[in-house]
């Protein structure tokens, strides 16, 4: 069954645009990440205008965290004080990812940045999380007690100290701040919600309980992705609605499933797991930059 | 039949009276293509005659049917990839100015036979002979037509370009037909359907007739509100997801 999409303006099967959205609205409720960095190279790969699946992708991703934080609400797991201060620095952040966006858009090289971002990013984020979680893994096997990493890193020491309760925190907001606005950036010149790089940024660098990351990292990142599709809209105009709404059906529910299996693993496990995916698909996009194109010429049609 | 036929003209070409040549009379199925939410791409039907005059200005060479279809009309880039520090990047770009979003061309014969290749040229018959003219480009002279080779084997590959050599049935030398094909990706706008009438290599006769591209419903309605009321448009756009996020998380609490 095909359906046109007003603003990418092709035509594509429903149930394979259902199939990308449930994949990512699992990994959503798994992992505490909107999914944006699995569902933008995606789009792309079926087709759909690059523009197009960044702006679309920011769209998909308000709803299907909406989805992930109803599950995590309802058992205490979200740090609504901790995802504020993130979320302060998130939305200025936003601002200048959009404004690079268009800058790339116009010297035709965005789609050079995405990609460049996502490999860079996804790489280092998925090496990380796999050594870190693995490391934790074996002394767990091993019966060594688990250390929480990172306990009193550089957001112990800065000023402006504020208490985190359902953190079990005391730390300094400088951090929360500058990692908010640096994830806010990314997600608008991705087109993502940047949960795959503030998810390892709070267990690592912050040092808050798995547990409590994925409910509070999806809490900011509807608000993130809110104003990056936001700002697409009004801006590129390359929000398809349509497009959206398609996906999210399918993301929804398998963001629900996603939480409920998530919620069944260990820290470290939930860890590895989601550092195994993040580097999977970053060294799938490796490849596309570095494999000889198909063909060597690119055409697009300029705007007016 | 040939001999009767040639008969038949030379009695009519010795009758006195005064000149009218043949000329075309021509038609399409549609005048106006609907894109809505099932739109799988469609195909349109151009039809016709040539009505026969006093003159033949081709003598008694046969008739030959061309039909092109333009769409609008369009500035495009093409950049060229190329490797620098192991990764592909856009490197070299030309801009084209006047590029068809859409382009299909039909005839009864192969193009080479029916006309010289600049009478082809000059009226902006077949894909090699589209004149796409080099608006802004900083590509030396020599490099252009690897660029401009581009344009035309991608929209082919996207079935935006295409070529029927035998695309148009010639009946009995007068009644002619011809379907052409438009895919789900078609651009929207302004398109113009032209036939031509050839005899011995010279257009004899010419007719074109406008069609209109649409989206229509609530396809056109969104894109509309999209360009128009960018405003609005986030606003729905947000609140949809959030609507749709929440409702999932009622639903699966019920359970």
């Amino acid at each position: 069954m095909q359906i046109y999409l007003p603003i990418a303006e092709i035509s594509m099967n429903v149930f394979l645009v259902l199939g990308m959205g449930a994949i990512v609205g699992l990994l959503s409720g798994m992992f505490g990440v909107g999914g944006g960095f699995l569902i933008t190279p995606l789009l792309i790969f079926v087709g759909v205008p690059p523009a197009v699946a960044v702006a679309t992708g920011a769209n998909l991703i308000v709803g299907s965290s909406v989805s992930g934080v109803a599950a995590h609400w309802r058992r205490g797991m979200v740090d609504v004080k901790m995802g504020t201060v993130l979320l302060v620095g998130g939305v200025a952040g936003t601002g200048v990812g959009i404004w690079v966006f268009q800058l790339l858009q116009g010297i035709g090289q965005v789609d050079l940045m995405i990609y460049v971002l996502y490999v860079v990013f996804l790489g280092a984020v998925g090496v990380l999380m796999l050594y870190e979680s693995g490391r934790a893994i074996l002394r767990r096997r091993a019966g060594r007690p688990v250390r929480r990493p990172s306990r009193h890193g550089l957001a112990h020491k800065l000023p402006l100290q504020m208490r985190f309760r359902k953190s079990r925190l005391y730390v300094s907001i400088i951090p929360p701040l500058v990692i908010g606005f640096g994830v806010g950036a990314l997600a608008s010149a991705m087109g993502i919600g940047g949960g795959f790089v503030m998810v390892p940024a709070m267990i690592y660098l912050i040092g808050m309980p798995t547990s409590v990351v994925v409910g509070t990292s999806l809490f900011q990142i509807i608000f993130v992705s809110a104003s990056a599709s936001m700002l697409h809209s009004i801006n590129t105009q390359a929000v398809d609605v349509v497009l959206a709404l398609l996906l999210l059906l399918g993301a929804v529910v398998g963001a629900q499933f996603g939480a409920r299996i998530g919620a069944k693993m260990q820290g470290e496990q939930l860890r590895a797991a989601m550092g195994l995916v993040v580097l999977a698909v970053g060294l799938g996009l490796f490849f596309e930059l570095v494999a000889r194109p198909g063909d060597l010429y690119e055409i697009a049609v300029l705007e007016e | 039949m040939a001999v009767v036929r040639a008969v038949l003209l030379l009695i009519l070409a010795c009758q006195a009276g005064p000149a009218f040549a043949e000329r075309l009379v021509t038609d399409i199925s549609e005048r106006q293509i609907a894109i809505t939410s099932n739109f799988k791409g469609t195909t349109l039907l151009i039809f016709g005659a040539v009505q026969q005059g006093r003159v033949f200005e081709g003598g008694l060479a046969d008739n030959d049917i061309v039909i092109v279809v333009r769409g609008p009309a369009r500035d495009m880039v093409v950049r060229k990839k190329e490797r620098v520090a192991g990764i592909w990047v856009n490197a070299d770009s030309v801009t084209f100015s006047g590029v068809p979003g859409y382009y299909a061309v039909a005839s009864n014969r192969p193009l080479k036979d029916i006309a010289s290749p600049e009478l082809l040229d000059r009226v902006g018959i077949g894909l090699e002979h589209l004149s796409l003219k080099v608006k802004e480009t900083k590509v030396p002279e020599a490099a252009i037509p690897a660029f401009r080779e581009a344009i035309i084997r991608q929209q082919k590959n996207a079935f935006l370009f295409l070529s029927a050599e035998r695309g148009v049935s010639l009946l009995a030398q007068t009644l002619f037909r011809a379907n052409l094909m438009f895919p789900a990706n078609v651009p929207v706008g302004d398109y113009r359907v032209e036939a031509y009438l050839l005899k011995d290599g010279r257009i004899v006769s010419a007719q074109s007739s406008p069609l209109s591209i649409n989206k229509s419903g609530i396809e056109r309605s969104l894109y509309i509100l999209a360009h128009e009321a960018a405003y609005l448009y986030g606003l729905i756009a947000v609140a949809l997801a959030v609507l749709a996020g929440w409702i999932a998380g009622l639903v699966f609490r019920k359970r």
